[in-house]
């Protein structure tokens, strides 16, 4: 509240109009996301081919299977890549809003594809 | 467009959201101003009571630093002394065992989440490989042309990848898409690392005709250049940070040689 009250011209990042300023981090973070999307979106599919031929009954493991990919990513590109979260830092991003915003993200596309693996009819009858 | 008498925090408010154009309104003595004056009103930033160890080992226990917009602060120091350490805590992505970091007096949470306040170049290089220097010039609101004046090198880059890119050409770009940015800090940590002696002039260019509007604070090993650059300049030993006024400080510091 202070740097807002005394030192109004700190907000001059912020782009004319908030809509811009949401598109702009909007695309830092799918540009984030994209670090590791590859790797995840492949193992959401295995997941959901897996439910897909196995049902409901491997639910559990499958999921706690995308955790602990989720938590390798985490670390990995928390140890390897630290210095590129400098960029999204200095573009205004924190941490919590990278990694939040890019798991939950994930994370949905892992719902929708488990869905999709649930409903579509089973491979095993296709093939 | 006419602003009127608007106070402070009508001011603030027109700045967040947006306003009605580009032109970018400060408040001095009640009344805008605009980014061309801005230049005239002075920052401070200030760090104290800053104590981290690294296990049993302290890094950092004696410190005062200060840095003002309109100047540049040097950060000299050997190895493994803290100074990298010190640039994260003062940008706010190191949280300390205690800390005290503040601007113009009044106390600041980690100073990178405040909107165009900081800027820090780390050690090594921090553009994400994968996307092209377009995307970053893009992405910190710059234009490619002025810089590509200022490096006819980089001339035929626009569209390059990072990863292809020199180590140099990587660091030159990074430096300059801080400096030319619009954070009112910047922390340079090692701006000189992999730039050939030609880079390094004119990074010192660029930092001498930027440090009107900004507060600099750079750390080298290249002690030459910090110390022809620096209006301030602090000597980091043993976890206690002396400011400097001749090099023979340095050498009873036991930074250079006697």
């Amino acid at each position: 509240m202070y740097l807002k009250k005394h030192i109004p011209y700190l907000t001059h990042t912020k782009p004319s109009g908030n809509l811009k300023y949401f598109m702009k981090n909007l695309h830092l973070l799918y540009s984030f996301y994209l670090s590791y999307a590859l790797p995840a979106i492949l193992l959401s599919i295995c997941c959901a081919v897996v439910i897909n031929l196995a049902g409901m009954k491997l639910l559990p493991l499958v999921c706690w299977f995308k955790l602990i990919t989720l938590v390798v990513f985490f670390y990995f590109i928390n140890h390897y890549k630290q210095r590129e979260l400098y960029y999204y830092h200095n573009l205004g991003l924190s941490k919590k809003q990278l990694w939040g915003t890019s798991l939950v993200f994930d994370s949905l596309l892992f719902i929708l594809m488990i869905t999709a693996g649930l409903q579509l009819p089973s491979l095993k009858q296709v093939i | 467009m006419m602003m009127g008498n608007k106070s402070d925090e009508q001011l603030a408010d027109h700045n967040a959201s947006g306003g009605e154009s580009e032109i970018v309104y400060a408040c001095k003595e009640g009344r805008p101003v605009k980014m061309a004056e801005q230049v005239a009103t002075v920052d401070l930033l200030e760090a104290d009571s800053i104590v981290h160890n690294f296990g049993s080992h302290a890094v950092l226990t004696d410190i005062y630093i200060k840095c003002e917009t309109g100047k540049v602060t040097g950060l000299l120091g050997r190895n493994g002394h803290g100074k990298s350490t010190l640039l994260k805590v003062l940008y706010g992505t190191l949280q300390p065992s205690l800390k005290s970091v503040r601007l113009n007096g009044q106390p600041i949470g980690p100073a990178y989440l405040v909107p165009g306040l900081i800027g820090y170049l780390p050690q090594n290089n921090f553009c994400p490989k994968d996307i092209r220097l377009k995307q970053v010039f893009e992405d910190f609101e710059l234009d490619y042309g002025a810089f590509e004046k200022t490096f006819p090198a980089f001339a035929a880059q626009y569209n390059s990848r990072v990863k292809n890119l020199s180590g140099g050409q990587q660091r030159l770009a990074e430096t300059y898409v801080l400096l030319a940015g619009k954070a009112r800090f910047v922390l340079l940590d090692e701006p000189f690392t992999h730039l050939n002696p030609l880079m390094v002039d004119q990074v010192k260019e660029l930092i001498r005709e930027t440090r009107r509007s900004k507060g600099i604070l750079i750390t080298d090993h290249l002690y030459q250049h910090v110390i022809s650059m620096s209006d301030n300049l602090y000597v980091l030993s043993a976890g206690k940070l002396t400011p400097v006024h001749s090099q023979e400080e340095l050498q009873v510091l036991g930074y250079t040689r006697r």
